[in-house]
């Protein structure tokens, strides 16, 4: 083989590595302007023919996003003579962009200078995509964890708390008889704090994993109500309840009115669970409200065939920061107002609003105009 | 011995009430911060003399039990109030997280104050406010408890006996055998 064809086959195989590489290649000036590419790079920038792309400036072929940064690796480049692993945005022919990656050489003259750049650019869609899913995993991941410390930092002082009251009084009424009657009213009282806290983690598990299951029936919307006033009435009563002949309690300064107005509207929904999202919402209302009343009053959307619940009352309202979580599991509400005793687990208004979402409604909480306490709306549709 | 107390849990608040009273202690129970300065301000005020020297011996209360967390004002800020009025007055913090609040109390108020962990047991409660750790150790050195129970001692005046007489002790052991 003589000398010119062995040249000839050293110069078909760079070219075939040039040409046949599945990474775009392309040649520019020291201008910046594109003498030469491969296919590889006319066909993920949308063009058809390797004459559209040559004579361009590689500014053409940068989406508008990576300009700034284009030009400060050109001017490095021209610098420097060299640019590596610099991620930009490329813009195809229809002004689409996807992400590169861009490794440039140099092209030198006989003298030395800088004459031009072979640039490879890899398409990173692909990385960047899984680099994103990977990210979102990890987002996941993290709430999860998240759920699960809240969980053990609930069940860590949640739930430990009732049972010193339970445990001390147990031994105080063991030690004096005397004490027996206010001792058990303590353990009772602390003994439905935790089965109530039970009751909400054995929910929240169900909401979580999705397996919570509602028995649907048509039902009087006022049904509900008035056993939600019931709940709420009984709950104020609590705390003469339980107090005792040594303790007396002070009777609640606080009044619920219920103005039911709609007695032949019915809902499609779980009676019970319906009642167990209303009253989570009426006891934090109960909670916070010193003295006053609590007022349910109802309304009919008559366009959109949904009903208004409105629970109002007259507590020291929200704190802006507390209502735009305060739906959220574990947020512990109105953190300001709220004695040790009002730190409920923060499940009851998730709790509730997961319910009313389940039955194609949804609920809200809004501070009064009046500047006096908060009104908890929810809506329900009406069954037809 | 005279107990104040502030505790914004009903049933615990009740177990202090409980508790101490069958001991014989006299218990005054507020709900929050706020009202425990409050409760504080107004037996001080009926006693004859306020200043620091008298009250040093004179305590309005034997002990002040805090808990921590309160709303309207936490166990903190009372503590800074109350010994402000009184510097010598027995502080007892009720704490479920004792390390942050005894590194918070030196801070804020350069006083070593006594920590009830909680939840607390009926026995830890009594023997924190009745000082039996202090009575143990003066029983090990053959000092007659009950002589000195009776002359009715503030927490002060016992650890500093205590202190003084383990120093005696120290040096001429005989002496107190």
């Amino acid at each position: 083989m003589n000398l010119y064809n062995q040249v000839k086959q050293l110069e078909n195989k760079y070219k075939k590595l040039y040409e046949g590489s599945p990474e775009m290649h392309r040649t520019i000036d020291i201008h910046g302007f594109i003498i030469d590419c491969n296919q590889a790079y006319v066909d993920n920038l949308h063009y058809v023919t390797r004459s559209e792309v040559i004579g361009h400036s590689i500014f053409e072929h940068t989406a508008p996003e990576s300009m700034d940064s284009m030009h400060a690796s050109f001017r490095e480049w021209q610098l420097k003579g060299t640019v590596k692993g610099k991620e930009i945005l490329l813009r195809r022919k229809d002004g689409s962009t996807f992400p590169a990656l861009v490794n440039a050489s140099s092209l030198l003259d006989d003298d030395g200078n800088l004459v031009g750049s072979n640039t490879v650019l890899t398409d990173l869609t692909e990385i960047q995509r899984t680099k994103h899913e990977l990210q979102y995993a990890y987002e996941k991941l993290k709430e999860a964890q998240k759920l699960k410390e809240d969980f053990i930092r609930i069940a860590a002082h949640d739930l430990r708390s009732p049972i010193q009251p339970i445990l001390v009084m147990s031994e105080l009424a063991r030690s004096n008889p005397a004490h027996l009657e206010e001792a058990l009213s303590i353990i009772v009282k602390e003994a439905k704090k935790l089965k109530k806290l039970a009751d909400d983690l054995l929910d929240l598990a169900k909401i979580e994993n999705g397996s919570l299951s509602y028995d649907m029936k048509k039902v009087k919307a006022n049904d509900i109500l008035k056993d939600i006033v019931e709940v709420g009435r009984v709950c104020l009563l609590g705390p003469t309840a339980t107090g005792t002949k040594n303790n007396p309690q002070v009777p609640s300064r606080v009044e619920i009115v219920a103005d039911l107005i709609h007695n032949d509207i019915e809902l499609l929904a779980d009676k019970d669970r319906m009642i167990q999202a209303l009253s989570n919402i009426m006891g934090n209302s109960i909670k916070f409200t010193k003295e006053g009343q609590i007022t349910v009053q109802t309304r009919i959307l008559d366009d959109k065939g949904i009903f208004v619940i409105e629970i109002i009352d007259t507590g020291p309202g929200i704190p802006k920061e507390v209502l735009s979580t305060m739906f959220e599991r574990f947020t512990s509400k109105r953190p300001d107002n709220a004695s040790g005793s009002h730190q409920g687990t923060g499940l009851g208004l998730f709790i509730a609003r997961s319910i009313i979402r389940a039955h194609g409604g949804d609920v809200t909480a809004l501070n009064n105009l009046s500047g006096r306490g908060a009104t908890f709306v929810a809506t329900i549709p009406i069954s037809k | 011995m005279k107990i104040l107390v502030a505790e914004d849990e009903t049933s615990i608040s009740a177990v202090y009430r409980l508790a101490l009273e069958d001991r014989g202690h006299q218990m005054i129970i507020t709900n929050d911060g706020q009202e425990c300065v409050n409760a504080y301000e107004e037996t001080l005020s009926k006693l004859p003399d306020r200043s620091h020297a008298y009250l040093a011996l004179h305590p309005p209360f034997d002990a002040v039990i805090l808990d921590y967390r309160m709303p309207k004002m936490d166990g903190m800020d009372a503590a800074k109030v109350i010994l402000q009025k009184n510097p010598h007055q027995r502080i007892i913090f009720a704490s479920a997280y004792v390390l942050s609040t005894l590194q918070e109390s030196v801070k804020n108020l350069h006083v070593i104050v006594e920590l009830l962990q909680k939840p607390f047991e009926l026995s830890v409660l009594i023997d924190t406010v009745e000082d039996k750790e202090i009575f143990e150790a003066l029983k090990k050195i053959n000092v007659d408890v009950t002589a000195i129970q009776n002359w009715n001692p503030t927490h002060e005046q016992l650890r500093e006996l205590l202190q003084s007489l383990k120093h005696l002790h120290k040096q001429s052991p005989l002496l107190l055998k």
